[in-house]
């Protein structure tokens, strides 16, 4: 069964400035949906707002076309991975791993180079490596829908590939709503695109449309 | 189980500081002698207002952890709520062994000593 999750009739000021004026994304299971936007636009603004963790002046978040509120209380329905490192610095891998039901061998057999790390803190591993792990585990706990912001950040292009790869296998298990700047790498694993510009969101097919709506010069 | 490990280690991050507090109302009883209950009220309000104001700056110094928490499904609520209520019962039979019973010195000390050698010992592994 597919399921959806809705944002709709997003509105939030700061002050007198209005940063989302009319906005409208639907996610899907099975889908990656991918947002871009220019600095400052309201991404992670937007996001917080489905989460619950944002209020804002007027909003519509629905799930299956019923209204939720606090759907980041829901970890069975909604993960989310913030653009800052999250898991607590003192933790070793291994417990990251244990305190998300996860068994380590497959994280191991997913990503090699953390074998025999497993009794690393991740304040020990490389900014990648720890992005690695928080992306692993919110891609991979169970939960129908999951939000990454900015999931490439401190990832070289060897990690940046194989972790597109990754979320291509998890989208048979969830939907994934992820923001990035790296626009060719969102192009790549996103199903649907939007862009966030002037406060609304465009539903953009290719590279020309953003183009046109000039978040990129071709 | 899994939720109670996960709040019994956010818990660890504010005993040794609430622990303090309370060894400090102990204290400060043991050296009131026959007036403790002149001071029992402003020692109650002591630690509660305590209890908030570390919760709060926890909070405020590891919000980044906070969604850790949440993405196990346990909130900052809960969080909240339970820590402080089992540091606000602990605060109570230290409270009521002291008034009850007293405390002696040599108890006092070793429990101190202790708690900080325990500490030190668990943030070092």
């Amino acid at each position: 069964m597919i399921h959806t999750l809705e944002a709709d009739g997003i509105q939030l000021d700061f002050g007198l400035r209005r940063i989302l004026s009319d906005v409208y994304l639907k996610c899907e299971t099975r889908k990656i949906t991918g947002l871009l936007g220019r600095n400052g636009q309201g991404k992670s603004c937007l996001m917080n707002i489905m989460l619950g963790t944002l209020n804002s002046s007027s909003n519509s978040v629905r799930f299956d076309g019923k209204v939720i509120r606090n759907a980041g209380k829901r970890s069975d329905l909604l993960l989310y991975l913030p653009q800052f490192n999250f898991i607590p610095k003192s933790l070793k891998v291994k417990q990251v791993l244990d305190d998300f039901q996860l068994p380590y061998p497959d994280f191991e057999n997913r990503f090699p180079e953390f074998r025999e790390r497993h009794d690393f803190k991740v304040s020990h591993l490389s900014g990648g490596q720890w992005r690695t792990v928080e992306i692993y585990i919110i891609a991979k706990t169970p939960s129908l829908f999951a939000m990454l912001d900015e999931p490439f950040t401190h990832l070289n292009p060897i990690q940046i590939e194989k972790i597109k790869d990754f979320l291509l296998e998890e989208k048979a298990n969830k939907g994934f709503l992820i923001t990035d700047h790296m626009y060719e790498h969102l192009l790549d694993v996103s199903d649907n695109v939007y862009l966030l510009k002037d406060g609304r969101t465009h539903l953009t097919k290719t590279i020309q449309d953003l183009d046109d709506l000039g978040y990129v010069r071709l | 189980m899994r939720k109670l490990r996960l709040i019994t280690r956010f818990y660890n991050g504010v005993f040794l500081i609430n622990f303090l507090i309370t060894l400090s109302c102990v204290y400060s009883m043991r050296h009131f002698g026959d007036d403790v209950y002149k001071i029992i009220g402003l020692l109650f309000w002591y630690k509660v207002i305590s209890l908030i104001l570390v919760f709060y700056i926890t909070v405020y110094y590891r919000k980044n952890e906070q969604y850790y928490y949440q993405n196990l499904g346990v909130s900052k609520l809960q969080l909240g709520l339970t820590t402080s209520a089992f540091d606000f019962m602990l605060w109570l039979v230290f409270i009521l062994v002291q008034l009850l019973i007293g405390i002696p010195a040599y108890v006092f000390n070793i429990v101190l000593w202790g708690v900080l050698l325990i500490y030190l010992y668990l943030y070092n592994k």
